[in-house]
């Protein structure tokens, strides 16, 4: 072989991929031109090792992410779906609108019940002092059932339930209570039930938080404090909020909904 | 890296819809296909944006997969279309740009560094000027050889040319190559 067909193989050598390697290797032992055109060829070579910059992301990270958002899409809660806590809400509205607005039939023992109702509310602000005296620090949010254990001795009559519910103020935040007394064996057992409204404190201007809200959740009222949101709509703000960038504090609750509004504050 | 069976079941899993199994393919092939891409694009944003792209054409495309050829071979080819459409894509952009720009595309920042060092990045920013003053059918082969690591045979395949044409492509490659380097070299010496 002459020094151009030798020179023509000098890659193939390289890359090993010769199939007359032995000859080549020959030639380049007694011909400096075609060692020195070889040579060349292996500082060319390695100079590509260097030649891709790394990307500073993980490519397969990025391309996994964008599989499982392909194949795990976030579902959107259907509108029906997220407002009928509203609905219920409005439905029971309805109904005690109407019965309030039913005559009162007239009692002989209209000054005893109220006498009766008088103690019955000093007994409800004894229960709810000793409510929020038992309130563990991280239950302080939570919209929490808390019912007095009842006498575990059975058989017992159905007892007669009455029920007392208001409004009073804890933190400087409205709280709801349901104080039912039931008597049973001619005892009274008094339940009580301290509801609050959810509070998320946002890093943001309230201005802004409404804006992002506006148009996706019910806003049953909003002041330059505070904006008011249905429970059910709570997890929905929560997370507009955090795909506005906004960081709201004190998510990590459960909502449930038919519970009191959702407060959302600024810092 | 794992075994031929292993990737099989991987690519089969991969077919019948199973993202987890695809991932793990992406794994075994990310720097092939980002090398290579980066091998048509010289810059590393851009290399990513055409291997993700890459990978998630195959991923929608891989139920049509039959194995007619290998899922390397597969691969490979949707990479090499998707670097060479975007490698067009920028040519078209650049004739808009003016050279100042298209000379801030190509520069690697050079901070005070030993002489040793500075004259290496030198070399690899020559060498990938060169690169890309290569016609299109020589860039090719020289980045699927020289930057994804494809043997004569895998090239012949993804390619769909004949062994022969895979040597003597090369070969002008190369020969291509070190003229423009030295042409390069020209030029900076009558600076």
């Amino acid at each position: 072989m002459n020094c151009k067909e030798i020179r023509e193989m000098l890659g193939d050598l390289l890359d090993g991929e010769c199939e007359r390697e032995k000859e080549v290797l020959s030639h380049l032992e007694s011909c400096e031109d075609c060692k020195r055109e070889y040579d060349e060829l292996v500082e060319l070579k390695k100079k590509f090792k260097d030649v891709v910059e790394e990307s500073k992301l993980s490519l397969a990270d990025s391309v996994v992410g964008e599989i499982r958002k392909e194949l795990y899409p976030k579902k959107k809660t259907p509108f029906f779906l997220r407002h009928i806590g509203l609905a219920a809400s409005l439905v029971i509205i309805a109904c005690l609108a109407l019965y309030s607005s039913l005559p009162k039939p007239e009692s002989a023992d209209e000054a005893k019940n109220t006498a009766s109702e008088d103690f019955r509310f000093a007994v409800m602000k004894d229960a709810v002092a000793e409510l929020e005296e038992e309130a563990e620090p991280e239950d302080a949010l939570l919209p929490f059932p808390r019912v007095e254990a009842e006498p575990e001795s059975a058989p017992v009559p159905m007892p007669e339930a009455e029920s007392i519910k208001g409004e009073t103020y804890k933190d400087d935040s409205k709280v709801q209570y349901e104080i039912t007394t039931e008597t049973v064996f001619d005892e009274d057992i008094i339940s009580a039930t301290l509801y609050k409204n959810f509070e998320i404190i946002v890093d943001a201007d309230i201005d802004s938080v409404y804006d992002i809200l506006k148009d996706e959740v019910e806003i049953i009222s909003s002041s330059e404090e505070e904006i008011i949101i249905p429970t059910e709509d709570t997890e929905t703000a929560i997370s507009l909020l955090y795909s506005n960038s906004f960081t709201p504090s004190n998510v990590n609750l459960s909502y449930s909904p038919n519970e009191l509004p959702s407060v959302i504050k600024t810092e | 890296m794992k075994s031929q069976t292993s990737e099989k079941l991987l690519v089969e899993k991969a077919v019948k819809g199973d993202g987890e199994a695809f991932g793990e393919l992406v794994r075994l092939y990310e720097k092939f296909v980002y090398n290579t891409a980066y091998g048509f694009l010289l810059q590393a944003d851009d290399a990513f944006d055409v291997s993700q792209n890459a990978f998630l054409k195959a991923w929608r495309a891989i139920k049509g997969f039959k194995g007619e050829s290998s899922f390397s071979t597969w691969l490979y080819r949707i990479t090499v279309n998707c670097a060479k459409d975007s490698l067009a894509q920028r040519n078209k952009k650049r004739l808009e740009l003016s050279s100042t720009d298209e000379e801030k595309v190509l520069d690697i920042p050079v901070s005070e560094t030993p002489e040793k060092e500075y004259i290496r990045k030198e070399e690899v920013a020559e060498l990938r000027r060169a690169i890309d003053a290569l016609d299109e059918d020589m860039r090719e082969i020289i980045v699927l050889r020289e930057m994804s690591g494809l043997s004569y045979d895998e090239i012949s395949k993804t390619l769909d040319i004949e062994l022969g044409t895979v040597k003597s492509r090369l070969n002008r490659a190369r020969t291509r190559l070190r003229e423009i380097l030295l042409e390069q070299k020209d030029k900076t010496l009558v600076k």
